[in-house]
């Protein structure tokens, strides 16, 4: 039996086991299913959601804008982070002008801002992007910048030897030994991004997950509540599969010298 | 096409005539230019290092005096040693050499032209192979070259020639971490002689390595080195690798270091294992270390 299915079959056997519980306790110690609904009111919510995903409430359309919300604010927040990572590392006066304002960005809980760009961009897809992108930079820039100055000296050394350009030197040594760093980073990114498209439906949104969440959550539908949490995080699980899948194909190397290290 | 020099940096021509007017890959080249038809033969050293002083950290309090006078010629075609014990400044002589830092006073010259940054006239090897683990071991010997915007394709037959060359054959695909540590710094071999230079600096390119392993290595440098008809510096803590290697070893003293001492081996250019354990080796290797360890019993030169 393969490592992955004895993993699949635990978690399956421990699911089992604590959704059984948690039922138990629900119907015998009678308490309130708006507080605490059991996983068979859960599931019969999740089925409504999955019947009505094309049908009447076109729940998919919900998905849909807080999936590219989510897509876009982590494309826009990494990008952004590893182009400006790249210039700092690679600049001494960039350095000197951006290190103040990431240290005050990064001190300012981004989701305090969330109602001010509701403000200004209105209650479109935009300000929830924007968020997400916030929330995605910080650690994408840090990892760009200390996986770019991770190069060994030797590294440098040789590649002025063979009078490399700078910019050669940046493309051909730098930027792939920082992928270690930056992928670390994407990964969390990519769920920071969710949490931030989110917090954006949260502060003013009419569509979206977030708002679906946020609709029964105000209605008292508690297990609604549960069966959109649920479809939430198969799509974040889903984009996060994606990031490391891409660190798989893209890293290959990185497992292997890692476990020659060890050696 | 193939002797083509490439490059953007490339550095103002020595007024000497052209040496490498067609250099046939990866074959011999002769050690001194024929000169007959282009001009009369260039008299330049290989290697000039001409009253080289580097201090570290000048005027601060962490300043600290690394290599003290070195006068130094390297001939065309000739193996030398700088062997020294280790913070002695022969890898910071090596990398001065290599363009990799300034000097303090004193110049040095490569064919005549003098040095003032890394140029395609000299190649070098480190003590680790620096191989990077993301290039397939052909396309870290294919770097010198695409680092200069030259096609791949172009330069594919001379990489595999190289990796004929030094016993690498089969392992062009593979990627670093499947090799040994030797195979690795035969990939570094490769790569160093790729860009064609006509001085190799070798900074301990083994000393990483095992005993038996480094012994082969040095076996096999050598081998190439006559192959390729270069001139080269092997800096080594090392008396047996110094001699085994080198026509010359040249004994540098602890800090600041110093030329203490030289050791001609004279025993022609064929170095085959069986010379380790020859006596004819062995009255060098003494000569070398005892040079070596009367440097260091004093604790350095007087400056």
């Amino acid at each position: 039996m393969s490592e992955r299915l004895k993993t699949a079959l635990t978690f399956g056997a421990s699911l089992l086991v604590l959704g059984g519980a948690w039922e138990l306790y629900s119907v015998r110690s009678g308490v309130n299913s708006i507080i605490l609904p059991p996983p068979s009111e859960i599931l019969e919510a999740l089925w409504f959601v999955i019947e009505n995903f094309f049908g009447r409430l076109k729940y998919w359309e919900d998905t849909w804008i807080t999936f590219y919300e989510i897509i876009f604010g982590f494309l826009v927040g990494s990008g952004t982070a590893v182009v400006v990572g790249s210039l700092v590392a690679e600049f001494k006066s960039v350095r000197r002008i951006v290190t103040p304002y990431t240290i005050a960005l990064n001190s300012t809980p981004k989701i305090a801002v969330a109602p001010l760009f509701v403000i200004w961009f209105g209650f479109g897809a935009m300000p929830k992007i924007l968020i997400a992108a916030l929330i995605c930079f910080f650690p994408v820039f840090v990892n760009t910048v200390t996986g770019l100055g991770s190069v060994e000296e030797e590294e440098l050394e040789l590649m002025a030897s063979i009078r490399a350009s700078r910019w050669q030197t940046f493309f051909r040594l730098k930027m792939p030994r920082s992928t270690p760093f930056v992928f670390a980073a994407l990964r969390t990114a990519m769920a920071f991004a969710a949490i931030g498209a989110i917090i954006g439906e949260f502060a003013g949104a009419s569509e979206g997950l977030g708002f679906q969440i946020e609709f029964a959550a105000a209605r008292l539908e508690t297990a609604r509540l549960f069966a959109f949490l649920i479809v939430l995080s198969v799509l974040a699980y889903l984009l996060y599969s994606v990031i490391a899948f891409a660190e798989r194909k893209i890293m290959f190397w990185a497992a292997a010298t890692r476990s020659q290290r060890l050696q | 096409m193939m002797a083509r020099r490439f490059g953007k940096n490339r550095r103002s021509e020595p007024v000497a005539p052209e040496t490498n007017s067609s250099r046939s890959s990866p074959g011999s080249r002769p050690p001194q230019p024929s000169g007959a038809t282009t001009g009369p033969p260039t008299t330049y050293p290989a290697v000039r290092i001409d009253r080289v002083t580097k201090v570290y950290n000048e005027e601060t309090a962490e300043e600290l005096l690394a290599i003290s006078d070195v006068t130094l010629n390297v001939e065309q075609g000739e193996v030398i040693a700088l062997l020294g014990p280790s913070g002695c400044g022969k890898s910071t002589l090596l990398k001065m050499i290599g363009g990799l830092y300034p000097t303090t006073e004193g110049t040095i010259s490569i064919d005549g032209v003098e040095v003032t940054e890394p140029s395609e006239l000299t190649g070098m090897m480190f003590q680790k192979p620096v191989l990077f683990p993301w290039l397939k071991i052909v396309d870290s010997i294919l770097l010198p070259v695409r680092v200069h915007g030259e096609k791949r394709a172009e330069h594919l037959e001379r990489a595999n020639e190289l990796i004929e060359l030094t016993g690498l054959a089969g392992f062009g695909e593979s990627y670093p971490w499947q090799l040994s540590g030797g195979m690795q710094q035969r990939a570094a071999i490769c790569r160093m002689l790729m860009g064609d230079p006509s001085v190799l600096l070798l900074d301990e390119p083994f000393g990483a390595l095992d005993e038996m392993t480094r012994e082969y290595m040095d076996v096999e440098l050598r081998r190439i080195i006559n192959q390729q008809n270069r001139s080269a510096i092997l800096v080594t803590h090392n008396p047996l690798e110094a001699a085994f290697v080198a026509d010359r070893v040249v004994v540098l003293s602890p800090r600041p270091g110093q030329i203490a001492g030289e050791v001609e081996v004279p025993i022609g250019k064929e170095r085959p294992d069986e010379l380790f354990a020859s006596d004819e080796l062995n009255v060098y290797i003494r000569e070398a270390r005892s040079l070596f360890e009367r440097g260091r019993g004093e604790g350095g030169l007087p400056t």
